[in-house]
């Protein structure tokens, strides 16, 4: 039994995933603000750009340099969406992708001060991040996880968006969870897709196998070493 | 009849001027290489990418008007009441853009500290003395970093905080001839279908705001090749026209005198251009269109005269707004003509659909000015 997010979330996500650029379909980089800290930019380099904000802000910069992205390798392009910063991060990714599910209750986040309610209004994007996502989530266990809640790794620094679910038929048991986030922890970054197959439900998340681009059991590693806020959280609709 | 016929002169000897001069300033910007360079050249929005690239351009070609305009005007029509202001506010925005062009060119790199660079420097900065002194021109750090959002390139010239506190120079000069010159009566504006209004105090800021959106309006025009110049033959074409109604045969004259400059510009400024107007011409041009149309009491037709540098300033001002507060696009690029060219319009489509939708404008001003 495969449970799966509606069909206007896996838009967004085969949109990121498969981004049109020129004669090339690639997978959106990994970009963040963290570092800079810029404010009152377009959000399209911040991290926070939509598939198609990423798509014409490609064309305009090509445009104005000159280059023609039809000529271009699916890598060359990627270089020049990552020299140019038009990427997105997993917050970004994670609110982009849940809009068109939950609307704008996605950014009516609790315990803010008028100046921070004011930028969240103007720029909602823009101005999610995964701590902000968990406070309008609670924290559900392993066996209860589903299409939509986010797998927070890193203590809270990091989020994954489980995209599909599988089920036995008979018993209803987690199988296996389907994941998609914008990382910048693999090589090549950004827009990525991974599984996690549940083989004991007795141990926690990090106990399970994970996979991700060849590569396995790498949240082992660090990656999702076992933190205080990690786990899988529902946002609230 | 007579003022008609005086203007009309004006016209045909300033047009018969300016195409005299126009070949040897041509030579002479290329001697001087006064040409566009890479960087600056942004009008390259061409479908399909057949760029009909600009560089190598002489870009000072304001000059052109500037001095002939200058020129007659100071011969055959100059009067301390009527044209000495408006001959000495375009030439202060002419001297701003031409140093602003010259050092575009010709000038080093210039940086400016953020705001954000300032406020991390005041924290950690190892002398304490330094530090006060960050402090202090905090206000002024401000003031050229909000100013920096407007800009679309902080490059080699005048910065933009710069330009805007020499326009306001500019306009200010205009005010305080309005204002304590030209004595009261010119005080009053004329409001279309109810008379006039006693501004007082108020004609100061007014008339200032003015100059300054005019001349930064038909700047951010100067675009597309024939765009500005065009447009301004309408818009001074309205202010000409008003000048007879009103009678006035010296602003009459000096309107004409610009119209017949435009002309020749106009004619060399076609695509392909020859020469483009630059900073020199379009600050002063605009900052004189707005000049005359408080001196002749119209500011409210002005909206009309320059509906389309209007559109374009507002357009630049609504592009940094969704960009800076929704972090947003709301064109594709702005101007507004550099959008259209995104869109797939080619230049002369967006240019003379410009050029027509300004006389429109300009004949709906002229009716609503004799009302």
């Amino acid at each position: 039994m495969i449970e799966s997010l509606p069909q206007s979330a896996r838009a967004v996500i085969d949109a990121y995933l498969t981004l049109p650029l020129g004669s090339a379909t690639v997978s959106v980089p990994y970009v963040t603000n963290t570092h800079d800290r810029k404010v009152a930019g377009l959000g399209v380099y911040l991290g926070k750009g939509s598939p198609e904000e990423i798509q014409e802000e490609a064309h305009l910069c090509a445009q104005r340099e000159r280059i023609s992205l039809d000529a271009l390798s699916q890598e060359s392009i990627r270089e020049f969406l990552v020299a140019h910063r038009l990427g997105v991060d997993c917050s970004g990714f994670i609110s982009h992708v849940l809009f068109p599910v939950i609307g704008k209750r996605l950014f009516a986040i609790p315990g803010l001060g008028f100046l921070a309610r004011m930028r969240l209004r103007f720029r909602p994007f823009e101005n999610v991040s995964i701590a902000r996502l968990m406070r309008i989530s609670e924290q559900v266990g392993l066996e209860e996880a589903r299409p939509g809640d986010m797998i927070v790794t890193r203590g809270g620094h990091h989020a994954l968006l489980i995209d599909k679910t599988s089920r036995d038929a008979a018993d209803s048991r987690l199988r296996e969870i389907r994941y998609v986030h914008s990382t910048g922890y693999f090589t090549p970054n950004g827009v990525r897709t991974g599984i996690i197959r549940v083989t004991n439900l007795s141990k926690d998340l990090a106990g399970q196998e994970w996979e991700e681009g060849g590569e396995r059991n790498y949240t082992l590693e660090g990656y999702m070493a076992d933190r205080e806020k990690n786990g899988i959280y529902r946002i609230q609709r | 009849m007579g003022i008609i016929t005086t203007s009309l002169g004006f016209l045909i000897l300033s047009a018969f001027l300016a195409f005299i001069w126009a070949p040897i300033l041509i030579a002479f910007l290329h001697r001087f290489r006064l040409v566009r360079s890479s960087e600056y050249d942004f009008t390259r929005f061409t479908p399909g990418f057949v760029y009909t690239s600009k560089l190598g351009t002489p870009i000072m070609g304001g000059v052109l008007i500037i001095g002939v305009v200058a020129f007659v005007t100071v011969v055959l029509n100059w009067t301390s009441t009527f044209t000495y202001v408006p001959i000495g506010v375009m030439g202060l925005a002419a001297l701003l853009g031409g140093i602003d062009d010259f050092l575009n060119i010709h000038g080093v790199p210039r940086q400016v500290r953020s705001f954000e660079k300032t406020v991390r420097l005041i924290r950690v900065h190892r002398y304490f003395v330094i530090r006060v002194w960050y402090i202090c021109t905090l206000p002024w750090v401000a003031f050229r970093s909000f100013w920096r959002m407007f800009g679309s390139y902080p490059g080699r010239g005048i910065q933009v905080h710069e330009k805007i506190i020499l326009q306001f120079l500019a306009g200010a000069i205009t005010a305080w001839w309005i204002y304590f010159k030209l004595g009261p009566e010119w005080r009053l504006i004329w409001i279309p279908f109810g008379g006039e209004v006693n501004l007082g105090f108020w004609i100061i800021p007014l008339v200032i705001f003015i100059v300054m959106f005019m001349a930064n309006a038909v700047n951010v025009t100067d675009g597309l090749d024939g765009l500005s110049g065009g447009t301004l033959l309408t818009a001074f074409a309205g202010l000409l026209v008003i000048s007879w109604f009103q009678g006035n045969r010296h602003f009459a004259a000096l309107n004409a005198t610009v119209i017949g400059a435009l002309i020749s510009y106009t004619y060399f400024n076609i695509k392909p251009a020859r020469f483009q107007m630059g900073d020199v011409g379009s600050l002063a041009i605009g900052a004189l269109l707005a000049v005359m149309a408080v001196a002749q009491n119209r500011i409210l037709i002005l909206p009309f005269l320059g509906c389309i540098f209007v559109l374009e300033l507002f357009s630049d001002i609504v592009q940094t707004l969704g960009k800076r507060l929704f972090g947003r696009r709301i064109f594709k690029i702005a101007p507004l003509h550099h959008h259209l060219e995104a869109l797939g319009w080619s230049e002369e489509r967006i240019v003379m659909r410009f050029w027509v939708l300004n006389a429109l404008a300009v004949c709906i001003g002229l009716w609503v000015s004799m009302q």
